[in-house]
């Protein structure tokens, strides 16, 4: 019995070991997969060592950099001089050639290094200069002149702004200079100004401080926040006077928020914001009831711009256009998207859903070949190239992983279902997407949010098929709402009850006394480890192999 | 025969494929159709569980009259559940006081529903929202006070406090509520905001009050309302306590429950009971 289970055991990790190996080959004859990947790594390593090392403090961020710089430099120069001695004496590689793989490596290993420092030395000693005068900027009140940055964020009782600084602030002599730091004004809720809009604030900056078990300080900070201000007097320009910030993205704002506005003024809540939210990505808040009950059944992130609405979308294009064929469809699907992305208000969160829905939308067009297997590690790197702590962003994260669920995950269960005889559409387009999604999430949502829900699929899967017609009609009845608004109403009140069906669901398995765990801090990190290389080890084991090009990998290693 | 089988089988699917949104359509025309011409016809009173804090919804066919709105968020979500999912104008709504348990609620209500006029008493008190109110909505707004009345098929609406002359003497905010009393198809309410007793004594001082049949307490059951001169004058069948589950103020007070008690007045608390709600 023992020794059964032993063989059992040892041809898994054959296996398992032999398509590691595999990948390995196979990463190693692709330099972009490699330096991609090696880049993401190794910048979270180097921006976590350059902000956390108090030591540099005392011979400053750029010399110490400067120096390391040179001796990684040397290194390479003094090694290249080593092998070529080598050469000369030997007459050729040879027998060299391991070594000669090792010097390469280290190689590109000290130019990546030097690379991450070059991109990142600037906005670290920024940072580090700020953090050091936030006591001198902290003492009095201060006064200046900003923009309204971004969108603002709902909270129950009061409202969050970001505001970029129009000019330096200058407080005992000391100078906060306006790219260095963005200020996060709390407000009361009924504010009402727009992005881009021009104003003079006073109030007393504050730094921000950390809640319970939540780093709020590196949060902020990774936003470029350093500062805080509570209930400031604020006195704002018309927009129609004065506007700071892009021009397109200032317009289109103001277009889906007047959107918006017409769908609040047909639909109560939560469905009002379920629909924002469907439609245009905008993120709402919902009572506290229906926040916990949505977070219960795992489908907070259908309202938040998380690529799930993007999915949908690509859904309903699919269907719509059934009478084409696939590749004419998963193109309109990339229009649509991106249609969506300007609609939406080009913000950040929504572009990188949609890049990321497009690239799951270009493997679907591509099948299995290579492109998905470079694409997705590059569009990786472009994003940590562009904002270095994005690995540090849970919508990152979560997109990221939900696609790579797609493009991992899905395949195996397509083949399992295939070999259980299981021949229905909706097993195929619902069930199965979303199981594949979830299961590539959970590990970053009990990583993050310290809970483990059994609902998620159940819940996605009972509404993800009526929210493609949502969307549409949705859509459809802001567009008339203002020429045909009978016809419109029409439209809304399938919305409704679609929504009224949504939030039944959601409440239903909210008073469901099982299924939502919570758990504790270090708990949480070992599960949501455990449940990362759990996934791994079971994609590498069940992965079907059918690119020839793999068994060439796996018969090589 | 051939084409009849391939005709079939595609309809099939088409069926199975779109099974919910086809049901979903059928109810949205059946909601359309039938549903939508569900009006409240009958009036009915609601006191909305919105936490700690004010709101009650009277309404009669699409004609809402909404006092207070509560500390928070709540109140949209309360109100959905009684307004016609496509009406989305309140006729009149009551402010009774700017202190935040029952206007900030409100000042959301502002940018979510189409209002008419904001019925309030001009009152002096430094408060950012109160603030904005008063700047922003002044169109809307309209100063009410003791005498002002109007009628709306089954419910008669009246204010009876706060008087003229008695504006803004008031230390206290609470005792500047304003108090209303309706009559709806013959059931005398008597609206009391966060009046105290020093209110109360007034309207009894000045025999305005009569025997009413719904009481909403004073001050969110608080042991600083509804003295007991009061509560044997009016004689109410019902008393409703607004407050909300756990508040800090420790409302409702077990002395106002008491006399409740020893008066053999019904009484419901939302904190306990949810939204409690009357047609008549």
């Amino acid at each position: 019995m023992y020794l059964k289970l032993f063989h059992a055991w040892k041809k898994v990790t054959q296996k398992i070991s032999k398509r590691i190996k595999g990948v390995f080959l196979y990463i190693g004859d692709y330099k972009i997969i490699q330096f991609s990947l090696m880049y993401i790594l190794g910048n979270q390593v180097i921006i976590t060592w350059m902000r956390n090392v108090p030591y540099l403090k005392n011979i400053g961020l750029y010399l110490s950099v400067f120096i390391l710089i040179f001796v990684l430099s040397f290194v390479i120069w003094w090694n290249f001089l080593k092998r070529k001695n080598r050469e000369v004496r030997v007459g050729g590689l040879g027998e060299e050639n391991k070594k000669g793989k090792i010097f390469v490596l280290l190689r590109s290993i000290i130019i990546l290094t030097i690379l991450i420092f070059v991109r990142n030395i600037s906005w670290i000693a920024s940072e580090r200069e700020v953090l050091q005068k936030i006591p001198s900027f902290t003492e009095g009140s201060t006064a200046f002149e900003g923009y309204i940055r971004y969108e603002p964020e709902e909270k129950h009782t009061r409202q969050e702004w970001t505001i970029q600084l129009l000019g330096d602030i200058s407080i005992g002599g000391e100078i906060l200079s306006k790219n260095s730091s963005y200020i996060l004004l709390r407000v009361p809720f009924f504010y009402d100004f727009r992005v881009g809009q021009v104003c003079k604030i006073s109030g007393q900056l504050l730094p921000p401080e950390n809640f319970e078990d939540f780093d709020y300080i590196h949060y902020l900070a990774n936003q470029k926040i350093f500062f805080i201000m509570e209930d400031p007097t604020i006195v704002c320009e018309s927009i129609t006077e004065k506007r700071e910030g892009i021009f397109i993205s200032n317009f289109l704002i103001d277009l889906k928020d007047s959107l918006i506005e017409k769908i609040d003024l047909v639909l109560n809540e939560p469905q009002s914001s379920l629909l924002a939210g469907i439609i245009f990505g905008q993120k709402r808040l919902f009572s506290k009831e229906f926040d916990e009950a949505t977070r219960i059944g795992g489908v907070s992130h259908i309202v938040a711009a998380s690529g799930y609405n993007v999915t949908i979308l690509s859904l309903l294009v699919n269907n719509i256009f059934k009478f084409l064929p696939r590749k004419f469809r998963l193109i309109l699907s990339i229009i649509a998207i991106w249609a969506f992305a300007i609609l939406s208000g080009l913000s950040p969160s929504i572009v990188r859903a949609c890049l990321m829905s497009s690239i799951s939308i270009v493997a679907l067009l591509f099948g299995r070949s290579n492109s998905i297997n470079i694409l997705l590690p590059f569009t990786a790197f472009i994003f940590v190239l562009l904002s270095p702590t994005a690995l540090s962003n849970v919508g990152f994260l979560l997109s990221m992983s939900s696609v790579l669920g797609l493009v991992y995950i899905l395949p195996i269960l397509m083949q399992k279902s295939e070999e259980l005889n299981i021949r229905s559409k909706f097993v195929e387009n619902y069930i199965l997407p979303t199981l594949s999604c979830t299961l590539s999430t959970l590990p970053v949502s009990v990583f993050v949010f310290k809970t483990v829900t059994i609902w998620s699929v159940p819940v996605n899967a009972l509404i993800l098929p009526v929210l493609e017609s949502t969307m549409l009609f949705g859509f459809l009845g802001v567009l008339i709402q203002s020429i045909l608004p009978n016809l419109s109403l029409l439209f809304y009140s399938m919305v409704n009850t679609q929504l009224k069906y949504f939030e039944g669901i959601v409440l239903l398995i909210q008073k469901v006394p099982f299924g939502q765990y919570l758990l504790g801090n270090s708990t949480s990190k070992i599960v949501g480890f455990s449940l990362l290389f759990f996934e791994v080890m079971l994609i590498f084991y069940f992965f079907p192999i059918k690119n020839e090009q793999y068994n060439y990998y796996l018969n090589s290693s | 025969m051939n084409s009849t089988i391939t005709i079939l089988t595609v309809a099939k699917k088409i069926l199975l494929d779109n099974i919910l949104n086809i049901l979903s359509f059928i109810f949205s025309l059946v909601f359309v159709v039938v549903l939508s011409k569900r009006t409240v016809n009958s009036p009915e009173i609601v006191f909305l569980d919105v936490g700690q804090g004010d709101a009650v919804l009277i309404q009669q066919d699409n004609y809402q009259i909404l006092i207070d709105g509560g500390p928070d968020d709540s109140i949209l979500y309360e109100l959905a559940k009684y307004m016609p999912w496509f009406d989305k104008r309140i006729e009149k709504l009551v402010l009774t006081h700017p202190h935040d348990d029952h206007l900030n609620g409100l000042l959301l209500l502002l940018k979510k529903y189409e209002i008419n006029e904001i019925l309030y008493s001009n009152v002096e008190y430094p408060n950012l929202g109160y603030e904005y109110l008063v700047k922003n909505y002044k169109g809307i707004l309209q100063d009410v006070k003791a005498g002002y009345s109007f009628t709306y098929r089954d419910i008669f609406f009246s204010v009876i406090y706060p008087f003229d002359e008695e504006r803004s003497q008031e230390e206290n905010l609470n005792n500047e509520s304003v108090v209303t009393f309706l009559v709806i198809n013959g059931y005398k309410i008597l609206l009391m905001g966060d009046a105290e007793v020093e209110v109360e004594k007034k309207l009894l001082d000045y025999e305005i009050l009569e025997s009413i049949d719904i009481l909403k307490v004073g001050h969110h059951c608080s042991r600083s309302s509804t003295s007991e001169s009061f509560l044997s004058f009016t004689q109410p069948e019902i008393a409703i306590c607004l407050c909300g589950k756990g508040n800090s103020f420790g409302h409702p007070h077990y002395e106002t429950l008491e006399k409740f008690k020893n008066e053999n007045v019904q009484y419901f608390i939302t904190s306990e009971e949810g939204n409690v709600e009357f047609s008549f």
